[in-house]
C-alpha cells in the first residue's frame, strides 16, 4: 500500500495515493455535473453562452434560464450533496454502524417535522432553517434519550431512530392537514426532497452554513477517527470521548438541517455516500471528504436525471436519490448481518 | 524524563459493590511493578484508575502530584501509555496505522505526519520487530504479533510511565516470555516506568523488580520478588498450598503448588 506524506510549513499530512487519487476523480466528476446542469436540461445551452451568461453579455433569455433558473438548483445540489455525505459519514463513523445514518435514525425526519411547523405555524418560510435545526437537534435528543443504556448504544439508537422517524412522519403529516390544499401540495413536492424553484437567496444559507461547518467537520474527522477505536484507547491517547461525540452529533445534525431548510428531506443521500465512499477507497481512510464528494455527485445526477425527464413529468430530485438509495440500503442491511452471524 | 504516578486511599466502589479499598501506591520511578492477585481482587480496576479512565470514589491519583482527574487528558497521554487487557482495532487497518495512532497526543488535526512522528513510528515497528510487517492488516496477524503491534504504538505515544492489563492473556508459553522479556529490554534502554496486571505469580517473580499484591479489594504484600512470593504470603493471597523453590536459572522466587 503506498502513502503519500504532505508536509507543509507546520502541516503535515500521510495520506494514501488511493484516497488522493479517489478525491481527485470525484472533484472532476462534480465539476463535469455543475457544468452540464448549466447547459443542459429541456433547453440546451452551449458552454459558450453559459460564459457569456455569467459575463453579463448573453441574450437575456439565456442569462435568465442559467443565472436565475439553473445556477441556483446547481449551486444548492451540490451544497446539500456535500453537507448530507459529510453528515451521514459522520454519524455512520461514531456509531461504527453503516445503517445509523442521519436520514434512517430521525434527524432529517426532524429537521423536516421543524420546517413543516414553522411554515404551517408562522406562515412564513424564512424561518425554515431555524425550524430545520431545532426539530433535527430536538430528534436528536428524543432518539439518543430514550435509547440511552448506561451510554450510547448504537444498535439500540437505529431502532429508536426508525420509530422516532416513523412517529416525525404522522406528526407532519397532521401539521399539513391545518394548512390549505395549495400550500399542502407545494410543501409535499419539497417534503420528497426537491431542488426545484431554488432562490440563490436560499442557496446563500445553505453556502454560508457550510463554508463554517464543513472545515469544522474536516477537522474533527482527526478525534472521530479516534473514537471510533475503543473507548479506552482513545482515553488513553488523548481524546476527550464524550466532547468528541457531542461535537460530531451537534455538526451532523446542523449540516442536515441546513441541507433540509435548501432541498427537503432528499432521502438517502446521507445514508449511502458513506459506504460507497469506502467502496471506492478500498481499507483506507480517511473517508469523511470522499463522502461529502460522494454526497455531491448523487445529488447532481439525480437533478440531472430529473431534468432530462419530458416536462410534465418533474418528478423531485428526491425520487431519483430513493430509487439509487434503496437498494443499496437492502444490500448493507444483507452484508452487515452476515458479518454479525459469522 | 520521568514521571511520579501514585495513589493515596484509592476505594471505588460501583454501587453497593466495593472493587477497591483504602489503596495507597506509588511505583517506583523506572522500575517494573507487577499488580498480582486471585480474580475479582480489583487488580485490573487499580490499573484502569491509575490512567484516569476510572473515577475513584475516594482518595486520589497523582501524576507528578498534581491529581490526575483534573490534568487535561491531552497532558496525561504525554505521560503514562496503557495497553488494554481487550484490544479491538477497526477493520482494514494497518500495522502502521495502528502504531500511527499512538502519535495522537503529540499530534492535532493540522499536524499529523511531522518528520519527529514518522521516526518515532519507525523505531518503534522496529523495536518490536514488526518492520517486515509493517504493512499487513492486523487481521493477518498471530495473536504474538498482534501484541507487538500493540505494544509498538503504546511505544509510539513515548511516555514515561506505561501501563499493561494483562498483557500476556491470549498468548502460549513462548509468546507471553518473549512479550515479558521485550517489556523488560523497552524498560531498561528507555528507563520506563512500568506497571503490569499479571495472572502468573511465576512470570511476575522473573520479570517484575516490585510486586504489588491484591486479595478482597486491599494490597496485603509489597516489595520485591523475593520478600512477596513466599510460601505463607501465597497460603494467603490464593488460599494455596505451596512451596516456593529458586528458579534453577535465575535464582527468583518459583511457586509449585501441590
Amino acid at each position: 500500500m503506498s502513502t503519500v506524506a504532505l508536509r507543509l510549513g507546520g502541516a503535515s499530512f500521510r495520506l494514501a495515493r488511493r484516497v488522493v487519487l479517489v478525491n481527485l476523480l470525484l472533484a472532476l466528476g462534480v465539476h463535469v455535473l455543475l457544468l452540464s446542469g448549466l447547459m443542459g436540461g429541456t433547453y440546451p445551452i452551449a458552454g459558450a453562452d453559459v460564459v457569456a451568461a455569467f459575463q453579463g453579455t448573453a441574450d437575456p433569455i439565456t442569462s435568465m434560464v442559467v443565472l436565475e433558473n439553473r445556477l441556483p438548483r446547481v449551486v444548492t445540489a451540490l451544497g446539500v450533496g456535500l453537507a448530507l455525505g459529510l453528515a451521514g459519514e459522520m454519524m455512520q463513523t461514531l456509531l461504527r454502524n453503516p445503517i445509523a445514518s442521519p436520514d434512517i435514525i430521525g434527524f432529517t425526519a426532524g429537521a423536516g417535522c421543524g420546517a413543516v411547523f414553522t411554515v404551517a405555524f408562522l406562515g412564513t418560510s424564512t424561518l425554515v432553517v431555524p425550524g430545520a435545526l431545532a426539530g433535527g437537534l430536538l430528534a436528536a435528543a428524543l432518539v439518543i434519550g430514550l435509547s440511552w443504556q448506561r451510554g450510547i448504544s448504537p444498535g439500540q439508537l437505529v431502532i429508536t431512530g426508525i420509530g422516532v422517524t416513523m412517529t416525525l412522519g404522522v406528526v407532519t403529516d397532521l401539521l399539513m392537514t391545518r394548512m390549505d390544499a395549495t400550500a399542502a401540495a407545494a410543501l409535499v413536492k419539497w417534503l420528497v426532497g426537491s431542488l426545484q424553484a431554488r432562490s440563490l437567496d436560499e442557496a446563500k444559507v445553505l453556502w454560508i452554513g457550510l463554508a463554517i461547518l464543513g472545515p469544522l467537520a474536516l477537522r474533527h474527522q482527526f478525534a472521530l477517527a479516534r473514537v471510533s477505536m475503543s473507548e479506552e484507547v482513545a482515553t488513553s491517547l488523548g481524546v476527550d470521548i464524550t466532547r468528541a461525540r457531542l461535537i460530531t452529533l451537534g455538526l451532523s445534525v446542523a449540516l442536515v438541517a441546513l441541507a433540509v431548510a435548501a432541498a427537503g428531506p432528499l432521502p438517502f443521500v446521507a445514508f449511502v455516500a458513506g459506504p460507497i465512499a469506502h467502496g471506492l477507497n478500498g481499507k483506507n481512510r480517511p473517508t469523511l471528504l470522499t463522502a461529502a464528494l460522494v454526497g455531491a455527485i448523487i445529488t447532481l445526477s439525480a437533478d440531472a436525471v430529473s431534468q432530462l425527464m419530458p416536462s410534465g413529468f418533474g418528478l423531485p430530485a428526491g425520487v431519483f436519490t430513493a430509487l439509487v438509495g434503496a437498494p443499496v440500503l437492502i444490500w448493507v442491511l444483507l452484508v452487515h448481518y452476515r458479518k454479525q452471524r459469522s | 524524563m520521568t514521571a511520579r504516578l501514585s495513589c493515596e486511599n484509592l476505594t471505588l466502589s460501583y454501587g453497593k459493590v466495593t472493587v477497591l479499598k483504602d489503596v495507597s501506591l506509588t511505583l517506583p520511578e523506572g522500575k517494573i511493578t507487577a499488580i498480582v492477585g486471585p480474580n475479582a481482587c480489583g487488580k485490573s480496576s487499580l490499573l484502569r484508575c491509575l490512567c484516569r479512565l476510572q473515577s475513584p470514589t475516594q482518595g486520589q491519583v497523582r501524576l507528578n502530584d498534581a491529581p490526575i482527574h483534573k490534568l487535561n487528558t491531552r497532558d496525561v497521554a504525554r505521560q503514562v501509555a496503557l495497553l488494554p487487557q481487550k484490544t479491538n482495532a477497526p477493520e482494514g487497518m494497518r500495522v502502521r496505522d495502528l502504531v500511527i495512532r499512538g502519535r495522537t497526543p503529540h499530534q492535532s488535526p493540522l499536524r499529523q505526519w511531522s518528520h519527529a512522528d514518522q521516526t518515532i513510528v519507525d523505531d518503534a515497528i522496529e523495536r518490536v520487530g514488526l518492520t517486515a510487517r509493517a504493512e499487513q492488516l492486523l487481521s493477518d496477524l498471530s495473536g504474538g504479533q498482534m501484541q507487538r503491534a500493540w505494544i509498538a504504538m503504546v511505544l509510539a505515544q513515548d511516555t514515561p510511565i506505561l501501563l499493561l492489563d494483562e498483557p500476556t492473556t491470549f498468548l502460549d508459553l513462548p509468546h507471553q516470555r518473549d512479550i515479558l522479556q521485550l517489556v523488560r529490554d523497552l524498560q531498561r534502554d528507555k528507563g520506563l516506568t512500568v506497571a503490569m496486571v499479571l495472572h502468573d505469580i511465576n512470570l511476575a517473580a522473573r520479570f517484575a523488580d516490585q510486586i504489588v499484591a491484591l486479595k478482597q479489594q486491599k494490597i496485603v504484600a509489597a516489595g520485591a520478588p523475593i520478600e512477596v512470593v513466599t510460601q505463607p504470603n501465597i497460603s494467603e493471597i490464593y488460599g494455596l498450598d505451596c512451596a516456593v523453590i529458586p528458579d534453577p536459572h535465575y535464582g527468583h522466587p518459583h511457586i509449585i503448588m501441590k
